[in-house]
């Protein structure tokens, strides 16, 4: 016999959990100072905290940020859990442990997303770069022929730019 | 075939836009040659005379092409089947450059056979106490420009100096033609 282990997904990026509690229909919150008038818990709610739909004994089960990764805190008996947004009433509470999965599974395919919005910001960011390298090369090419007496006609050619420089003696 | 350089669109070797192909080797070694890299005969870009044929015959709108070097006619063979078959599938005009003299030429039994398939031919040695970058499209006075008999280009050469920069994609630059000092030394720079 061997062990099959597995930990939940480290939820270490805000925005991608954010993402990953809605598309579980968790109806994520970010408490903020005025929210905090109006939310309790019994072992407190910080700023910055992520309420979910769910509740147990000790009021809305919730994200912190601890350790560079985000933890739901929760009751550990659920016995008295229910899920109090109007619009899933009708679902049979799931337990944490379960919740805790479809919210990994989520996140992985928000965090997928995460990267390749990373991916095309970085891409664009390269490819601004390089015509921003571009343009100066060809301003420059431009003035100094200029200076050296040149005419000078411009022609775009795909990708590349040709640049035909004539000095009649 | 044994090419040094292709640029598919270049302006300033001849009448027009042209498909310029720079072949690769010379025995002529001309000192103060602007090309000395492209002397070696050893292969540097070999390309099967057909593809390259495919290439010129699909090239959008080019008036002509250009042969250069390196020395074409010491790729005699595929030259002349290049430049027939230029002309028997396509409107395009000829121009050639070679380093060796008419005479030369006739010896070596190519003058006549270049005086048919070609509309302009640059010829004899570059000679650098002859330099003359306003020349237009040869870089030494002695060399002279021949329009045969029956050619289709009549463009005169004019006194004019003609350097051609392209910007690649990634900001490198290709510098064709005849550049000064002066013009060479900016490049650098940039």
């Amino acid at each position: 016999m061997s062990a099959v282990i597995k930990t939940t997904t480290p939820f270490t990026i805000q925005e991608v959990l954010l993402e990953a509690l809605e598309g579980v229909g968790a109806e994520p919150e970010t408490v903020t100072t005025e929210s905090l008038k109006v939310q309790s818990h019994r072992g407190g709610l910080k700023v910055g905290d992520i309420l979910t739909n769910r509740t147990d004994y000790n009021g809305p089960q919730h994200f912190r940020y601890e350790g560079g990764r985000w933890i739901l805190r929760h009751d550990s008996g659920e016995f008295n859990g229910t899920v109090t947004a109007v619009g899933a009433a009708s679902r049979k509470y799931r337990s944490v442990a379960q919740f805790l999965a479809s919210v990994s599974e989520e996140y992985g395919a928000a965090y997928q997303r995460h990267l390749d919005k990373l991916a095309e910001e970085e891409r664009t960011r390269v490819e601004e770069a390089r015509k921003a390298r571009v343009e100066a090369t060809r301003k420059q090419v431009i003035t100094n022929a200029k200076a050296q007496g040149y005419s000078v006609k411009e022609v775009r050619n795909g990708n590349k730019i040709q640049v035909v420089l004539t000095r009649t003696v | 075939m044994n090419v040094a350089h292709i640029e598919p669109q270049s302006h300033i070797y001849g009448p027009g836009k042209r498909f310029v192909i720079w072949l690769q080797g010379c025995s002529l070694a001309c000192p103060g040659c602007w090309n000395e890299e492209m002397w070696s005969f050893k292969p540097k870009t070999l390309i099967h005379r057909d593809e390259l044929l495919a290439r010129i015959l699909t090239t959008d709108d080019i008036q002509g092409i250009t042969l250069l070097g390196g020395e074409p006619p010491q790729q005699a063979d595929n030259v002349r089947w290049l430049l027939n078959r230029v002309k028997q599938e396509s409107e395009l005009s000829t121009f050639l450059y070679t380093g060796y003299e008419p005479q030369e030429l006739h010896t070596i039994g190519l003058w006549d056979e270049l005086n048919t398939l070609c509309d302009m031919i640059a010829v004899g040695r570059y000679k650098k106490d002859e330099r003359n970058t306003n020349r237009q499209w040869v870089g030494s006075e002695n060399q002279a420009l021949i329009y045969p008999e029956g050619s289709g280009e009549n463009m005169p050469q004019s006194d004019q100096n003609e350097v051609e920069i392209i910007i690649h994609s990634d900001g490198a630059l290709t510098v064709l033609g005849f550049p000064d000092t002066e013009m060479v030394d900016l490049i650098k720079e940039i």
